[in-house]
């Protein structure tokens, strides 16, 4: 009665049924790479992971899954692909994840020596370690049994130092647990006595320096980790001027003085961009001054620009 | 009846609109054809919001110059810059980066999808060719007599061993990849002044210095403390100030500068030009003030706010340390900041937060202020209002115009001389001086700027490149900037005489070591932004300022406690991408393996357990208060 009353009503609810039809139909047109040749869209999936377009991904490697028998050389990177774009998608949701999480199961059962394996399991013990979404609960001990098992499968290789690296990780995060970041400590120092050349030395000494020093308030412990770090090289050669004013802060503190002077001048000489340099140039003339037998050389300022920069560093300083 | 039917307003509207149609067809056509590469050529198009004056032109000559290379003509290749309001350039290139059709290259920044994740999602890595040398910089094109350690730097180095910063400039730390070529050194904030208008300030103090009593404008700078107990006037009359008042040197401290305020101020009182401010203060200049001036007052809080030794305070640390009583709003150096920027903000024109870059500029360049505060890309356009520009055999000159010969070159429009300062600092024995450290900010860790960055889907990627590496190449750089007013970014290099000024100086402290205010997110610095302002238009009192904001922190919903918990909430989801970029890497590694791509993991694994799986807030919550839980919300 009304919609003969109203044609205007009438008309558009038939447009509207026939869009939701047309959308429907767009919806319902099957896989949108079917045509693509397999090869081609392997290396566009892997090309996407890699630029961080994860949910293209995921629907590119679903596409790719249901071309790939068992058996295929290229299943373990199909299922690889796909369970990583799955973890990876934003927003992260229980779907997608526990998607992940089998996917990267089977790819374990279907080929457990594949180079994708170790990766395969790692990330497993990510997926529990991590709180990927509202109200994911965080399984610090089923993430540890994942790493062992990285560690029993793959003995000597860099994923075991890196599985090591977690396992103490999933101790130390317990920041209100002084016993068990004491048992994260030891498990990395232990690992590192064994392995003390391991692939992850340096970043393993640069985690425990800040644990000591954050956690177990033992700057003595954490300055040695830091020097051991150092002398490793530093992962992250861009902020090494900034860390090692931080060691100087903390040699300073412990009466190192030593110490303090070796790594001023190497923020002077080697960090020259680090911000810090001139402080450093400061802090070895006041050492300097305060011992005169130390016969501190003291590095002039580095300059980045041609004769202006020589030009303005040789006028007298404007701070009092 | 008949002309009702000839005049049929709705016929009239179709026929413009048809019209409209037609044209914006025509020119959407020109465009594509002229931006599109056909058989025969490669269109490079470099699109930036640079429309400072200069900019363009010298662009243009370079470009120029370029197409005209024989390999580059060879090859069919064109290379177009487009200029684009910084308005709009949001807008713009957003849009045609998600549609597939931006630019082969692009200036970085401002729109959104030139940074965080997009970057990885839009742009190409460079890795591979920073780390080859740039072919451009060859015998044929450096100056013969060359140092040889700098020729062979250039000759035979990385691209990015080329350029002042190392290319630090084009590194994204979060991709851990190279992601565009800078080129151009920006430097830092210095203040512009107009050189007669100082010089008449300095006589100015120097007459009121000779006589006695002193005037009353001038008996109001000194030093003194006033009936409340409270600083007033800002030097002592001192042999140091006596010496530098007679000299013809800038103010070189910032009790001096203020003095030269006052007496800029005075001028505009006897001249009756109410127009007259000491500063040419704006929306854009406020913030530059006070981000110079916090460091001095706040360095020396520093090291107890740094709670991960990192060199860079947080405002989470800063207000960390606020409720463990390393600082509060009585502390000296908190109140001496305040009121060193309420009397910055006292040079400024009333209402200078309504105002913008360009009126400021204005104002400057119409002699209405004797100081601006602002950065080297805003030199070429404030040489040419203040200075005019030379007058050749081409140049047309207008009823009105003056043609001016200045140290025997003749000038259209010349109006004043510009010189350039760094900030002064507080110094001692003046007003703020027993508050501040002394120290000013380190300029070493500058990086340069107006970066490119090379689309992943230029069908000429090769060529953006190459015009990308002529760009940068050791004489075109120099020659390119300093025809844009701005300063070359290539070792070596020298910027033209008037914009030396800018040349990072190295000496100084670490800007990230101060007490950072700007807790963005929060909604107590949502109260605490908008009191400041209110503040530095001298609408409120210090007292005012500081009983909203400390009502705003001690708020259950909505202050401190929440902040805390919205930065550990920001900090898991930072953890948690920080696992994407990882998995990335991982990826890269088993699948398109490099030499870099090992480092670049384990660069990414230390950022990722140093975060503690997004625990580090409760970490640093747990070490002040150990006996409270950390709150919920």
């Amino acid at each position: 009665m009304m919609l003969r009353r109203n044609p205007h009503l009438c008309r558009s609810l038939l447009l509207c049924g026939l869009s939701f039809a047309i959308l429907w139909a767009a919806g319902c047109n099957g896989d949108p790479f079917d045509k693509e040749p397999t090869d081609q869209l392997r290396q566009r999936a892997s090309n996407e992971l890699s630029t961080f377009n994860f949910q293209l991904a995921a629907d590119m490697y679903h596409s790719l899954l249901a071309r790939t028998p068992g058996g295929d050389p290229t299943r373990p990177e199909v299922l690889f692909g796909l369970a990583m774009s799955l973890q990876n998608v934003v927003p992260a949701t229980a779907v997608n994840i526990e998607e992940s999480r089998r996917t990267f199961e089977q790819l374990l059962s279907e080929s457990p020596t594949c180079t994708f394996a170790p990766p395969a399991t790692l990330l497993l013990g990510r997926i529990a370690e991590v709180s990927d979404y509202m109200d994911d609960p965080v399984d610090l001990e089923g993430a540890r049994q994942w790493y062992e098992k990285v560690i029993a499968g793959w003995p000597g290789q860099p994923i075991a130092d890196e599985a090591a690296l977690r396992i103490g990780g999933t101790y130390i995060q317990q920041y209100d647990d002084r016993a068990a970041i004491e048992q994260g400590v030891r498990y990395l120092r232990d690992w590192l006595k064994d392995r003390p050349n391991n692939e992850m030395a340096s970043v393993m000494w640069q985690y425990l320096g800040q644990t000591y020093e954050l956690s177990l308030d033992n700057p003595g412990e954490a300055l040695s980790a830091y020097l051991e770090a150092d002398r490793i090289g530093l992962v992250n050669q861009t902020l090494a001027g900034r860390m090692w004013w931080h060691m100087t802060e903390l040699a300073e503190k412990l009466g190192r003085t030593e110490t303090a002077v070796t790594y001023y001048r190497k923020i002077v000489t080697e960090a020259p961009r680090s911000g810090r340099a001139w402080e450093a140039q400061q802090a070895l003339r006041r050492i300097s001054e305060a011992h005169p037998e130390m016969r501190i050389v003291i590095p002039e300022l580095r300059s980045f620009m041609g004769d202006a920069a020589r030009e303005m560093t040789d006028q007298p300083e404007q701070t009092p | 009846m008949k002309a009702k039917k000839l005049l049929n307003m709705n016929m009239v509207g179709l026929v413009f609109l048809a019209a409209a149609f037609a044209i914006s067809v025509y020119r959407v056509m020109t465009l594509t054809k002229q931006t599109t590469s056909t058989d025969n050529q490669k269109i490079v198009t470099i699109l930036h919001w640079q429309l400072e004056a200069g900019y363009r032109d010298s662009l243009d000559r370079v470009i120029a110059e370029y197409n005209n290379l024989p390999r580059v003509k060879e090859a069919g290749v064109i290379v177009r810059q487009m200029g684009v309001t910084e308005r709009v350039y949001a807008q713009f290139l957003n849009i045609h980066l998600l549609s597939g059709t931006a630019p082969d290259l692009s200036e970085k920044g401002m729109a959104s999808m030139t940074g965080g994740d997009y970057t990885g999602r839009f742009y190409e890595p460079l890795s591979n060719y920073a780390t080859a040398p740039n072919p451009y910089n060859n015998e044929q094109t450096l100056p013969k007599d060359m140092d040889p350690e700098l020729r062979k730097v250039l000759e035979t180095g990385p691209w990015r061993d080329t350029f002042v910063d190392g290319m630090r400039g084009g590194w994204d730390d979060k991709l851990q990849d190279y992601y565009s070529i800078p080129t151009s050194l920006f430097g830092s904030y210095r203040l512009y002044y107009n050189i007669p208008m100082l010089r008449q300030a300095r006589q100015m103090i120097r007459d009121a210095m000779a006589s006695d009593p002193h005037p009353a404008w001038f008996a109001d700078v000194i030093l003194r403390k006033n009936a409340d107990g409270k600083d007033a006037g800002f030097v002592s009359l001192d042999d140091g100030f006596r010496q530098w008042a007679a000299g013809d040197d800038v103010p070189d401290t910032l009790g001096r500068l203020m003095v030269v305020c006052r007496a800029i101020r005075q001028m505009s009182v006897d001249t009756g030009n109410s127009k007259l401010v000491p500063i040419a203060g704006s929306s854009y200049s406020a913030g530059i003030f006070t981000g110079q001036f916090v460091v001095p007052f706040t360095y020396g809080m520093s090291r107890q706010l740094d709670f991960n030794g990192d060199s860079s305070v947080t405002a989470m640390e800063a207000y960390a340390g606020y409720q463990r009583g390393v600082w509060n709003f009585k502390d000296p150096r908190i109140v001496g900041y305040f009121d060193c920027v309420r009397v910055i903000c006292e040079q400024f024109p009333v209402g200078f937060l309504g105002l913008d870059r360009e009126q400021a500029m204005r104002r400057f360049a119409d002699k209405n202020a004797s100081m601006i505060a602002t950065g080297a890309w805003d030199a070429g356009g404030i040489f040419q209002q203040a200075e005019g520009t030379p007058v050749t055999e081409t140049t047309r000159v207008y009823p009105g115009d003056t043609v001016t010969e200045i140290n025997g070159e003749k000038r259209l429009n010349f109006k004043f001389k510009v010189g350039i300062m760094p900030f002064p600092m507080p110094a001692a024995g003046e007003r703020w001086g027993e508050v501040t450290s002394h120290v000013r900010i380190s300029e070493a860790g500058t990086n340069a700027g107006a970066n490119y960055g090379l689309y992943q889907r230029s069908l000429n990627k090769e060529w953006a490149i190459d015009f990308l590496q002529y760009l940068t190449s050791y004489s075109v750089n120099q020659k390119f900037n300093r025809g844009a007013d701005w300063i070359p970014c290539i070792v070596g290099t020298t910027p033209a005489g008037q914009m030396r000024p800018f040349t990072p100086d190295p000496r100084g402290v670490l800007g990230g070591a101060r007490l950072e205010f700007a807790a963005g997110g929060a909604n107590f610095w949502t109260v605490f932004q908008g009191q400041l302002w209110n503040y530095e238009l001298g609408e409120i009192k210090y007292d005012q300022l500081v009983g909203q904001v400390t009502d705003a922190m001690a708020n259950d919903r909505t202050g401190l406690a929440r902040y805390w918990y919205d930065t550990w909430d920001t900090d898991r989801t930072a953890t948690r991408n920080q696992d994407r970029m990882l998995a990335v890497y991982a990826m890269r590694m088993l699948t398109q393996p490099s030499a870099d791509a090992t480092a670049k993991y384990k660069r990414g694994l230390l950022a990722s357990v140093i975060a503690n799986n997004g625990t580090s807030v409760k970490q640093m919550w747990h070490a002040q208060f150990p006996d409270k839980p950390f709150p919920r919300f």
